[in-house]
């Protein structure tokens, strides 16, 4: 892992995707999207992405529909959701169906993200 | 009095008996009157009376033997016509020696028991009238007692005595016979009147026994049916309470994730802040972490709390998943951290045993929440609360000890009651226990209480758990 590894966070709070691009630029390459949408078009022109972190609850897509559909493309990317809700229905299928990696509880803890993302980056790399 | 049908004769059953003895008799006996009377002839040789008199008892027979087909009024003119003529003939020829004459006194006699009475009065009183005349005329000379009757000689023998006795004894008998009838069928409608109104008596008690037994039956279903709407009414309160719980559970969800994003924010930003001191601002580090703490701290307290909110509500019918009981616990000491603040020392002294507790998380929230509640609310000014809990014989033990004024003896069979309370209106809906009671329940396990005035209470609760080996 490395400052190279590119990483897209999506979030409809604007200062979400301002703060953690401040606080995981050092770590990683992070490009955002403001919804699910525009995180599938940015995939589309970052076909280099290896993780992506998604807000749960945006307008128009929420965040497991998201990672649904970007999955299908891209399926060797790592997903992870950030959310300020407790653990859904939902997220616990996304999680037994291994569509998404793991979930984060918001305020986000930096060192939980990061050693989470560094595991499996690893755990994939040597598949 | 034997047999009640016997018994259960009419009145005029009764009658008819006593005017067919009657003309029995009076066949029976006017035969004998007559043939005695014969002797007159042999002695006074032959009147026209013994005609009449001959045809009257032939009448008489007459009747006597048809009197089954014949109707009672019928029989009864006809015996009081005979009788009459019987009487009146015998007056005329033989004025004052007649001894027909007795039989006038049946007259009334027969006619009251089956003619009115005011009739009955008219025709004794013509009676007496024809009886006064005939005397006139014998007295006028117009009619004259046959030569041969001699009053002076005539009442010297012997055998008008037996004349006069015998029909006296004719009217006698009949008297006695017709009372005697009457007195028992009297006797025997009176019994079986008796009876009658005996077995009536049997019947209207056997109803109302019958009604009393309906009458409990639906007494006791009026109970039931009270006891159904009185715990409707219960059910239905404590569905209101579990629908405001339910609805406060929604907007607790809303509300942590809204607080969540914020502080977020914060969070990031104080990242943020924390990595630019460290490369730029090294000098002002020492001064800058205490702020830079203050603010982490606060944005953890924060997050807790919502974290405990998002536990507790969730009591929604989510199947029951492996629960941490002391995450539990912790979670609800966090919710009542302003209460608990300054005021209560918890001790928790927590099992290590490794168990598997299978709930419905907000539930069990709710249950261990109602209780800390109680306890903090029973200590006044200072005080403990011990938390225990263990795992033996496969069930998991929680003990909530607090050090306040304790439950009344008379009220702890009352506490886990719905709505009973003895804290101020407005301050406790008297459902904390209950509910707790019944989420208990509902997974098998026990509520116990153990209490002392003034020293304060002990609740347990028991649960169910399993033990598992596998432990990662």
């Amino acid at each position: 892992m490395s400052e190279n590894t590119k990483l897209l966070y999506v979030d409809d709070e604007p200062i979400n995707l301002k703060l953690f691009t401040i606080n995981f630029k050092s770590k990683f390459q992070v490009i955002t999207a403001g919804s699910g949408f525009e995180g599938l078009s940015r995939l589309q022109s970052n076909l280099d992405t290896r993780v992506v972190i998604s807000d749960m609850k945006m307008p128009g897509m929420n965040g497991i529909e998201f990672i649904r559909t970007a999955k299908k493309d891209f399926p060797e990317i790592l997903f992870f959701i950030l959310t300020g809700f407790d653990i859904s229905e939902e997220i616990a299928d996304a999680l037994n169906e291994g569509i998404i990696n793991k979930y984060f509880r918001k305020p986000f803890n930096m060192k939980e993200i990061e050693s989470s993302i560094q595991d499996a980056l690893e755990r994939n790399s040597h598949h | 009095m034997f047999a009640s049908k016997r018994s259960r004769h009419t009145i005029d059953d009764v009658r008819r008996q006593i005017l067919d003895t009657a003309l029995v008799v009076a066949s029976l006996i006017g035969t004998a009157a007559y043939l005695i009377s014969l002797y007159r002839w042999v002695n006074y040789g032959f009147h026209p009376a013994y005609i009449i008199n001959l045809l009257v008892i032939g009448s008489v027979i007459l009747i006597t033997f048809f009197r089954t087909k014949l109707g009672t009024i019928f029989k009864t003119y006809g015996l009081i016509a005979l009788i009459i003529l019987l009487s009146m003939v015998d007056c005329i020829n033989y004025g004052l020696l007649s001894a027909a004459r007795i039989y006038l006194i049946l007259i009334p006699f027969i006619s009251i028991l089956y003619l009115p009475f005011l009739r009955t009065v008219f025709i004794y009183v013509s009676l007496v009238l024809c009886f006064l005349v005939i005397g006139v005329l014998h007295h006028k000379g117009i009619l004259t007692i046959p030569v041969e009757y001699d009053p002076a000689r005539y009442i010297l023998q012997m055998y008008p005595w037996v004349i006069i006795i015998t029909h006296i004894s004719v009217v006698a008998i009949i008297i006695l016979l017709v009372t005697r009838t009457f007195i028992q069928n009297y006797t025997n409608l009176i019994s079986g009147l008796e009876l009658a109104v005996k077995e009536r008596t049997e019947e209207i008690e056997a109803t109302n026994e019958e009604l009393k037994a309906a009458n409990e039956e639906l007494s006791g279903q009026r109970e039931e049916l009270e006891s159904a709407i009185n715990s409707l009414h219960t059910t239905q309160k404590q569905l209101v309470q579990s629908e405001k719980m339910a609805s406060l559970g929604v907007l607790a969800a809303g509300v942590a994730h809204e607080i969540n994003n914020p502080l977020n924010f914060i969070n990031g930003g104080v990242v943020g802040l924390e990595n630019y001191i460290s490369e730029n601002l090294q000098e002002h580090r020492s001064e800058l972490e205490p702020l830079i703490e203050g603010i982490q701290i606060g944005v953890r307290r924060a997050s807790d709390i919502v974290t405990s909110l998002n536990h507790y509500s969730r009591h929604d019918d989510s199947p029951s998943i492996a629960c941490d009981i002391h995450e539990i616990i912790d979670n609800c000491l966090v919710m009542l951290a302003s209460q608990y603040k300054y005021k209560i020392e918890v001790q928790k002294i927590y099992t290590t045993k490794t168990h598997t507790l299978l709930c419905n998380e907000g539930k069990l929230h709710q249950a261990i929440l109602n209780i800390l509640v109680n306890a903090e609310q029973a200590i006044s000014e200072k005080g403990t609360v011990i938390i225990t809990t263990h795992v033996m014989n496969g069930r998991l033990i929680i003990s909530v000890t607090d050090s306040g004024c304790g439950i009344p003896q008379e009220d702890l069979p009352k506490i886990t009651d719905p709505f009973f309370t003895t804290k101020d209106p407005g301050k406790g809906t008297g459902l904390g226990l209950a509910i707790t009671y019944n989420i208990v329940q509902e997974y098998k396990g026990t509520l116990d209480f153990e209490s002392q005035s003034g020293l304060g209470t002990k609740v347990t609760i028991t649960l169910p758990v399993s033990n598992t080996e596998n432990h990662e």
